[in-house]
């Protein structure tokens, strides 16, 4: 019992450490939006929430992992140049103040394929190669 | 008895939301629904905060509150939050109108943005006020007294009226600027604040307040500065049989805020100084420099855990930190002019909706307690005291 319950807590540490730092995590964006790249300064506008439509006029929705994700910390940090807790906090000044709104959280990278996939407008981060260029593109961070 | 039925459906709420629960979203996420709720529990060695803390358990702390918005287009937006506040004798009792607002994107480019929000609009005070009474969004269970001084909360809360934004991002950083001009809502706490009681006539806006702040973000998002001033202009009412009818009150806060955040650790600090000047009938005018500032360090031990130690010291009169020439001129203790509090605090996240706090306050003064919490009787007041808070917060 106390053997399992070690090796379930080393477990947990362990995973927590692996970020997804090994795996390319890319924006993703539904097929109807055709740029291959986007400036990071509309990047980090539309994932805190600020920028709230396309150049098109259309709206963006946008679609998040959990906080805790690895993927979602790789994202913050490697694409946004920030870190989770920051975007936490930005959101909720939004939501509680009544100056915007969150972003649609999923549960899984799945979900997130799914929605992306479905949403016109839709933009969010998988890894790299859950991108298949037909229904989901990605799009590069100049 | 409905304290701690409270108590309980804030435990039982939590516990029937285990998961990550983001918001109630409908029409396709264009109406989202969130809410939050705090039970705080306050002790204290002498003074009363929050209730009948002094060698007690006050349970008179809660947060509860909900909100919806609707974006029907990307340049729209429609949103209200109701709250429930109790704040020991400080606080309205009932469902207060926090914000009710519609907000409007003039223009928007992939860079910049500006915009109209037309209602009840939080004011953009220093880094904390817009979402004071949300716990998840404050650095400890209250906030640095100094600035955010809870006995004369509303004050700073919001303004009926316009407010203008203007976001602009680019390769040297981002800047936000917000300018706010509406009436002030003043409740009985702020009126208790100024006239050391709460008098039988009603204390209210004068005239628009007008409040401007810029921020400034680095590109790494690693340091943000910004800097907040604001004119307020109060009047009390008097009833006919009261001896002093007319007072007048004029404030006008300056804050400079900064804040460093790295993945693990975050360095805050914020500096306030506030001239006030009360004119009355019958006395002298009264002119003031409100002074205030804290320094916090907070610090992730795990992901789950959090610390938190700051100091934080306001001051009634910046040329008289003592508090001794003010107790001459008013007869009042001078330890009512002061308050220097050191703080240390710890943040436990159950869940990613769900959390738990603990800090312990160590105080040198009581000049942000109210006289409404400690029988009117400032002469009653220890001036060194201790004060220990835990909350649980649950929000969706």
């Amino acid at each position: 019992m106390m053997f399992r319950a070690l090796a379930l807590f080393l477990l947990l540490l362990v995973n927590d450490s692996v970020a997804a730092g090994d795996e390319d995590v890319v924006i993703a964006v539904n097929q109807n939006f055709t740029d291959n790249q986007i400036s990071r300064s509309f990047a980090r506008r539309i994932f805190t929430m600020k920028a709230r439509q396309w150049p098109d006029g259309s709206p963006v929705i946008v679609f998040v992992l959990p906080d805790g994700s690895p993927h979602h910390l790789t994202f913050a940090k490697e694409i946004l140049e920030t870190f989770p807790y920051k975007l936490r906090s930005v959101w909720d000044r939004q939501v509680y103040s009544g100056t915007g709104q969150a972003p649609r959280e999923v549960a899984t990278i799945d979900q997130m394929v799914t929605n992306i996939a479905n949403t016109p407008g839709a933009i969010g981060y998988l890894p790299r190669e859950k991108v298949d260029g037909i229904k989901i593109r990605f799009i590069e961070v100049r | 008895m409905s304290r701690i039925y409270i108590a309980g459906m804030i435990s039982l709420l939590s516990a029937l939301c285990p998961t990550p629960s983001s918001a109630l979203e409908f029409n396709d996420g264009k109406v989202q629904v969130h809410g939050f709720a705090s039970q705080g529990i306050v002790s204290s060695t002498d003074n009363n905060f929050y209730g009948d803390s002094s060698h007690n358990i006050s349970f008179d702390f809660r947060e509860i509150g909900i909100n919806a918005s609707y974006r029907p287009r990307p340049d729209l937006q429609f949103s209200a939050q109701i709250i429930n506040l109790d704040a020991g004798d400080v606080s309205e009792n009932g469902l207060l109108l926090d914000y009710a607002l519609v907000d409007y994107t003039i223009s928007s480019t992939e860079d910049r943005q500006f915009g109209i929000r037309l209602g009840r609009v939080k004011n953009p005070f220093g880094l904390y006020t817009t979402t004071r009474d949300v716990a998840f969004t404050r650095p400890s269970i209250v906030l640095p007294q100094s600035i955010y001084f809870d006995k004369a909360r509303s004050l700073a809360l919001s303004s009926d009226g316009v407010g203008f934004y203007l976001n602009k991002e680019s390769n040297f950083g981002s800047i936000n600027f917000d300018l706010v001009v509406g009436n002030a809502n003043v409740d009985r706490g702020s009126e208790a604040t100024f006239l050391r009681a709460d008098l039988p006539g009603s204390m209210q806006s004068e005239k628009p307040s007008r409040l401007m702040r810029i921020m400034y973000i680095t590109p790494n998002d690693r340091l943000r500065i910004a800097f907040t001033a604001a004119n307020i202009d109060l009047e009390y009412d008097a009833r006919s049989y009261e001896f002093d009818p007319n007072l007048a009150v004029h404030l006008d806060p300056k804050i400079i805020s900064a804040q460093y955040s790295n993945e693990k650790w975050e360095l805050t600090a914020e500096y306030s100084q506030m001239k006030s000047s009360i004119t009355r009938s019958f006395f002298p005018n009264f002119n003031n420099v409100i002074e205030g500032y804290y320094i916090q360090g907070s610090y992730q031990l795990t992901p789950a855990l959090q610390a938190v130690v700051r100091y934080d010291a306001s001051f009634n009169n910046k040329s008289d930190h003592s508090g001794k020439k003010l107790s001459a001129e008013t007869g009042l203790p001078a330890h009512v002019f002061f308050a220097k509090d050191w703080m240390v605090g710890l943040r436990y996240d159950v869940t990613p909706t769900f959390m738990v706090r603990g800090e312990w306050h160590h105080i040198d003064g009581t000049g942000w307690l109210s006289t409404l919490d400690n029988n009117s009787d400032p002469g009653a007041m220890e001036r060194r005291w201790d004060m220990l808070m835990l909350m649980g917060s649950w929000r969706f």
